[in-house]
């Protein structure tokens, strides 16, 4: 038995996992790309590609339209947005110590869906994602204020000020919702999340909030990892708790409200992808976090493919698939490695 | 003396009640320091703050010369480790893993383990004995196992000062003794200076260097073993009397509590004892409620020495001398005064014939022979003595020991009835 050994062992089989699934993910949006309404082969999906990036000669105008302007930036914001909320799921589960914790727990959603519904309320349709993400971020950092008590924000406190804010916050939708009563769809659909019509303007306009957040929670791996053994042995150890736990509350915010902004609310995919990564790699953070970033994108993209196909003419809220066809995977895998 | 840490005026309250309060306290280098004190005396509460896990409110702590509040953190993890009471739950990481997490003052925030790190934590794996589960998962392992790794953790830290709170509540007899031969092995070794809370006196007695005894949030008294577990001191702060005898093998201090008579009863019972036969029969009558005493015995006889530190009166001579007029007379007034004699199963020589008669002057009493062991066995008087005892068997019941305290307590019962 050498330690060495079985950590370098240990190292290769993750970036192993990670390269695969890099692989998976890959192959999955090209294959995306491919199928809808309009039928397109692997091959020709791969001229677009080819002509695009490499700048080789393609014919096919209709379906360099297809692939590039209405299909691929849907999916690469599907696959951002897994990543973002799985992501902010991870660095929530940590802070928590709770798995059953998910990015939307401080009230994020419901303050996204605030701003959302004023939006449309305001006749701001155009504005509902920068009403959105601001709502969420507003709603977690009240939580956070609430929460804190003599300098420090203790997690059980932080938990049920989040818990009280997104219900006072759905309160303040329904009345939202009801008072106009003629945009209850485009608010209710947007509430179960979709990447229906999104474009490269809504993924260029997320993506830096999403990568900011991603980034700043890639910054403190290590002390989620310290947080395992509880705050105090973290500050033992050297561990600036408060700080690390603003930093982590920081970038899950901004993560997943940038996903909000750029889908909607979409359920699930922040409780489970971190919590299903888990059973595989343990508790180590710097082998959790980037493994789900992959899973909760190939997850998402997945759903979306579904979402949009399944009763094609008609596109189903991806919500609606990540929750149908998740929660009951989700429940056969605890149960399988209920043993564990 | 290098100080290590001192503590002025320290005032501490989680709300309202102070748990601590104008609290002084130096500890010097290279000592194994327990701090012990009833429950809700502040112990853990003084470790937590020596750890920088709480803030004062009043008062200071310097760490090494430096006031506590100016340490950076992440400098104060690589000279000061702390061990808790609980292991996390439910911890997805493997044992080795765990201990890694300890070297994580000496790693940049990048870096990935040097060889030095691992280095150090199979060292410390290996002196706690936890190199052999180092590979399976944490949440696996027992309870003790649990807490080795917790030790060997905090061992990685390569901490010149080590804080133990409660270290081996989970730990069985072996593994308790083990552990805190390995902390005391390492203290003397010079590496490290060991501030430990501890419930156990006797452990504490036996293994610590210094103790500080902790009451209503002050210290009450600080020093060596032998100067802070003094009977007065212990019921100061414990509210409990005990007997301080010194442990058969390291002669450190030993505390025995004393019986704590649940109810007191009226009923006074005289023992005739001698040669270690009445030892086990003392404490439990005590307890009982009931006033014993007891003669004759020879000094240092192993029923004599339990009968005063039980404080009975009673009746002595010097060691290997017979029994004398004066004390067998008083012998008699004590049987007098006694509502029951017991006597037991005492071996009878020409020396002690005397107690064998005076168990014959009894009245109204009743008498009780312990039939542990058949006379025959324990007269060396030829004979003598076993006439004499049939003689007795016939004025007093032979009674095995949970028989005798049976009846002693219908006894008792049915005095305190008619008294009424």
């Amino acid at each position: 038995m050498d330690l060495n050994v079985q950590l370098k062992k240990q190292r290769r089989k993750w970036h192993l996992v990670s390269l695969s699934l890099f692989a998976v993910l890959i192959i999955l949006v090209l294959i995306a790309a491919a199928v809808g309404s309009v039928k397109l082969s692997l091959r020709e999906v791969w001229h677009v590609f080819q002509s695009k990036i490499l700048g080789v000669e393609s014919g096919n105008e209709a379906a360099q339209t297809i692939v590039w302007q209405l299909r691929l930036p849907r999916i690469l914001l599907a696959a951002f947005v897994g990543a973002a909320l799985s992501g902010a799921g991870v660095a929530l589960q940590g802070l928590f110590r709770n798995s059953l914790v998910d990015p939307y727990i401080l009230g994020l959603s419901s303050g996204a869906a605030f701003g959302a519904a004023l939006a449309v309320v305001l006749k701001l349709s155009w504005l509902i994602p920068a009403f959105a993400f601001l709502g969420g971020i507003f709603a977690t950092a009240l939580a956070y204020t609430l929460a804190q008590e003599r300098g420090r924000v203790p997690v059980m406190r932080l938990l049920l000020s989040g818990v009280a804010t997104s219900s006072f916050l759905s309160a303040l939708v329904s009345i939202l919702m009801l008072k106009s009563q003629n945009n209850l769809q485009t608010i209710f659909l947007w509430l179960m999340g979709s990447f229906s019509g999104r474009s490269w303007p809504e993924l260029f306009l997320v993506l830096p909030y999403m990568a900011a957040g991603l980034i700043t929670i890639l910054l403190q791996l290590r002390e989620l990892n310290l947080l395992l053994l509880g705050e105090e042995a973290a500050g033992q150890l050297g561990m600036e708790v408060e700080r690390a736990k603003r930093l982590l509350l920081l970038g899950a915010a901004m993560a997943a409200a940038a996903s909000v902004a750029g889908s909607g609310t979409i359920a699930f995919v922040g409780l489970v992808v971190p919590h299903l990564v888990r059973l595989l790699t343990g508790s180590d953070h710097r082998f959790l976090f980037p493994l789900s970033l992959l899973t909760g994108a190939i997850f998402l993209v997945l759903a979306d493919t579904i979402a949009r196909t399944i009763m094609a003419p008609v596109e189903l809220p991806v919500g609606i698939i990540t929750s149908l066809v998740g929660a009951p995977f989700f429940l056969y895998l605890l149960r399988a490695g209920g043993n564990k | 003396m290098t100080v290590i840490f001192n503590v002025q005026g320290l005032t501490f309250a989680y709300d309202k009640a102070a748990i601590l309060e104008d609290l002084h306290l130096e500890i010097g280098k290279g000592v194994f320091l327990g701090i012990i004190g009833p429950n809700g005396s502040g112990k853990s509460t003084l470790l937590r703050l020596l750890s920088k896990a709480l803030a004062p409110l009043g008062g200071v702590i310097e760490f090494k010369g430096t006031f506590l509040d100016r340490w950076q953190r992440a400098e104060l993890a690589k000279q000061l480790a702390v061990m808790g009471q609980e292991s996390p739950q439910g911890l997805d990481l493997t044992a080795s893993q765990v201990v890694l997490l300890g070297r994580a003052p000496h790693q940049s925030r990048f870096g990935s383990e040097s060889s030095r790190d691992l280095q150090v934590v199979e060292e410390c794996m290996r002196i706690t004995h936890t190199w052999d589960y180092a590979f399976r998962p944490f949440y696996q392992l027992s309870g003790g196992e649990q807490q080795r790794v917790m030790l060997a953790r905090a061992l990685a830290q390569e901490p010149e000062v080590l804080l133990l709170d409660e270290p081996t509540a989970h730990l069985d007899l072996n593994y308790q003794l083990e552990f805190f031969s390995l902390i005391k092995y390492l203290v003397a070794q010079g590496k490290l200076t060991a501030i430990a809370v501890l419930h156990d006196l006797n452990l504490a007695a036996s293994f610590c260097d210094q103790l500080v005894l902790l009451s209503e949030g002050s210290v009450l008294a600080a020093g060596a073993p032998e100067e802070v577990l003094t009977a007065e001191l212990i019921e100061k702060a414990y509210g409990v009397k005990v007997q301080v005898g010194a442990n058969p093998l390291t002669g450190r201090p030993q505390l025995s509590p004393l019986p704590l008579a649940k109810e007191k009863r009226s009923l006074r019972v005289h023992v005739i004892g001698g040669g270690g036969a009445a030892a086990k029969l003392y404490y439990p009558l005590v307890q009982a409620g009931f006033t014993v005493t007891t003669g004759v015995l020879n000094q240092g006889d192993t029923d004599w020495q339990i009968a005063k530190n039980l404080g009975l009166e009673l009746v002595e001579i010097p060691a290997f001398s017979p029994i004398s007029q004066a004390a067998h007379e008083e012998n008699l007034a004590l049987i007098k005064k006694a509502q029951a004699v017991v006597l037991a199963a005492v071996p009878f020589g020409p020396g002690n014939l005397e107690n064998l008669k005076a168990a014959s002057s009894i009245d109204k009493q009743a008498l009780f022979l312990l039939s542990d062991r058949p006379l025959s066995e324990r007269d060396y008087t030829g004979g003598i003595a076993s006439k004499l005892y049939e003689e007795l068997m016939g004025r007093g019941q032979v009674v095995t020991e949970e028989e005798l305290f049976a009846l002693l307590r219908e006894q008792s019962v049915a005095d305190e009835e008619s008294m009424r």
